[in-house]
């Protein structure tokens, strides 16, 4: 029988959005860009921890933007400390998943940890990582191969559940390796339909954060399985 | 179970615990070493009843020899001076006595607006004051959000209250925890169960009920039949839980799954609960206290002491994963793995109590030394009414949002 227990267990979750420039461009049929799609999302979170006081306790939300660069838009923290002032994405740039991905480790590694605030009484669950990108990657293979390796290993501590999603111009040849732990690999089958399959996604992927949380005693795992993605909008590889 | 052989006659001859004469003052019923030649590692007890060694080990139980509670003797600031709890066996402790923050360390405060006014708060509660009460949405029948039950019974005192975490009520779902009572075989024992459904399966109110309904039947029977206390077989309890817990789902869900292949796994993600039993002894022995027996069939729940001279915690089955939080737990009727059913046996005191509870408030009270364990342990040092044990288990406190469930019997 173990003896540890935690009064209190912090939930992490990264958001990890491409700003490239397509990101900025007008679809097919709308007058709406990926972009203002991808802005909706952490407002809506917000929202959900406005009326679930023990959800907003628990979780931690942070958003990384990337292109040729990437760049924490939200430090990891409470939906109080940036619920006035949430930061609009812009397009810029090309596509760069390695410094994605070298980023994110950062980040984990050092802010995830410091959730616990030094208390031995709290602890964290494993971070989640939801990787929404609209295209292919312009960067260095190798340093995106050694970043995400670094990031998966099964030696890193704070190794995360990856869900990557992919629209317009993203295929499933070149996602499909970028899941891990409880994740998966979402591409929308109709590039002209990106701005559907975005704003589809979102509220799937707001209502896992939830569900997580549902339960009083939650499990800390965000469940997004095949069965929630139409099959006629997603093709999902898990 | 051993036979009548060269090894009882071995023991006979052998002295009683801690080299006492048996001729002489004898040492309460307890576990103890077990004196047999083939424990040489001391990793076994055995039951000694008072009077003379029994066929009753417990393969793996530390135990230690009948002497003043050691632990806290060795850590005379940290826990009761080993004279406040003379000649306590300290086989029964699995855990160290611990000194819980007094009530003049607690940051209690009562309430006094919004949602949540009128309780107390400890500590820094944070945003989870907002909590709207929300009506249950998620069950075909209505389950009461809390329930509250004392009585006395020769001389001891059982208290058993449920009530709906913060969590449930934020997101509009019934309270997944369950507990019952009642006495057996004669009257003599009290028999106590809790359970807690777990939060995945989406029917886990009616397993917590239905696990705790049958552990305390199966017990019963037990006791009823004559069983002695020490001699309950534990793993035939589990089983009777189990397929209780079977025969609920597949009354209920039964039919939906016609086409499935269902086994435990398919109905724990239904039904799925963790279950535990306390049973407490009327009978005092020579000595005045009281003998208990605390089994954790499944789960993840604790259990405590409480003296005037401090809280002894008796563990958890809470899993850790690197350091990570994990809530993982194999509720019923899976198996529930190696380790259970887990049986600790202990005495209470008259003025001391023995809880068992859910994680709900297992998990804020912790090793003993935080401020919801400071207040409890203030709080239950006295048998309460139930509007006042009602109370007690309403606080607010950082994150804590689980359902709450407490069976305490005070001696």
């Amino acid at each position: 029988m173990a003896d540890k227990v935690y009064t209190a267990t912090f939930l992490p979750v990264f958001l990890v959005v491409d700003t490239s420039w397509s990101m900025g461009e007008e679809q097919p049929g709308s007058t709406e860009r990926l972009i203002d799609v991808a802005n909706q999302l952490v407002p809506m979170i917000v929202e959900k921890c406005g009326q679930h006081p023990t959800l907003d306790q628990k979780l931690r939300l942070s958003l990384i933007q990337f292109s040729s660069e990437a760049s924490v838009a939200i430090p990891l923290g409470e939906t109080d400390s940036f619920r006035s002032s949430i930061p609009q994405l812009q397009p810029q740039d090309a596509t760069d998943f390695g410094a994605a991905f070298e980023l994110l480790y950062t980040e984990i590694n050092d802010a995830v940890p410091s959730l616990k605030g030094g208390r031995d009484d709290y602890g964290v669950y494993r971070p989640t990582v939801f990787f929404i990108t609209d295209g292919e990657d312009n960067g260095d293979p190798g340093r995106r191969d050694r970043a995400w390796a670094a990031l998966t290993d099964a030696g890193f501590r704070f190794r995360p559940h990856f869900f990557t999603f992919g629209v317009a111009e993203a295929s499933s040849k070149q996602l499909e390796q970028y899941k891990s732990g409880r994740g998966l690999v979402a591409v929308a089958k109709d590039p002209a339909k990106a701005i559907d399959g975005l704003s589809d996604v979102l509220g799937s992927l707001v209502r896992s954060i939830v569900s997580s949380s549902v339960g009083a005693d939650p499990t800390g795992n965000i469940e997004l399985t095949r069965d929630d993605f139409d099959p006629n909008i997603w093709e999902v590889l898990d | 179970m051993l036979g009548r052989s060269s090894r009882e006659k071995e023991k006979e001859k052998s002295n009683a615990p801690a080299g006492e004469n048996p001729e002489a003052i004898k040492p309460p019923a307890g576990w103890y070493a077990d004196p047999d030649a083939a424990n040489s590692d001391g990793t076994r007890a055995r039951w000694w009843d008072g009077e003379q060694w029994t066929e009753t080990v417990s393969p793996g139980h530390t135990a230690e020899a009948p002497q003043p509670a050691q632990d806290a003797a060795a850590q005379p600031d940290s826990g009761p001076a080993a004279a406040a709890v003379p000649d306590r066996p300290a086989a029964a402790a699995t855990g160290h006595w611990i000194q819980p923050p007094p009530p003049s360390q607690l940051r209690i405060m009562r309430i006094q607006e919004g949602p949540q006014a009128g309780e107390t708060t400890i500590g820094d509660a944070g945003v989870i004051l907002n909590t709207v009460r929300r009506v249950a949405q998620d069950s075909r029948v209505y389950v009461p959000a809390s329930v509250v039950d004392v009585a006395q019974h020769r001389g001891l005192t059982i208290g058993a209250v449920s009530v709906r975490g913060l969590g449930h009520q934020d997101f509009g779902l019934v309270r997944q925890d369950a507990v019952a009572f009642a006495t057996a075989g004669n009257s003599r024992f009290i028999v106590g169960t809790i359970a807690d459904g777990v939060s995945e399966a989406p029917n886990s109110h009616a397993g917590a009920d239905s696990a705790s309904k049958a552990a305390l039947a199966s017990v019963r029977e037990f006791l009823d039949a004559g069983t002695r206390l020490h001699e309950i077989p534990w793993p035939e309890v589990t089983e009777t839980v189990r397929n209780n817990l079977r025969k609920r789902a597949e009354l209920a869900f039964g039919a939906k799954l016609r086409n499935e292949k269902v086994d435990d796994g398919t109905w724990a993600r239904q039904v799925g609960t963790t279950a535990e039993v306390l049973i407490v002894d009327s009978e005092p022995a020579h000595d005045g206290s009281f003998e208990y027996v605390r089994a954790v069939l499944a789960g993840d729940g604790y259990g405590y002491v409480i003296s005037p001279a401090g809280l002894l915690p008796l563990g958890s089955g809470k899993a850790r994963d690197n350091d990570l939080k994990s809530n993982k737990v194999l509720p019923l009727p899976s198996d529930p793995g190696p380790g259970y059913p887990h049986v600790q046996p202990g005495r209470i005191r008259p003025g001391e109590a023995v809880m068992i509870t859910t994680d709900g408030i297992g998990d804020d009270m912790a090793d003993g030394t935080t401020e919801v364990a400071g207040y409890m342990h203030a709080e239950l040092l006295q048998p309460r009414t139930p509007h006042s044990l009602l109370e007690t288990v309403s606080y607010v406190a950082y994150q804590s949002d689980d359902d709450r469930t407490v069976l305490v019997v005070w001696a």
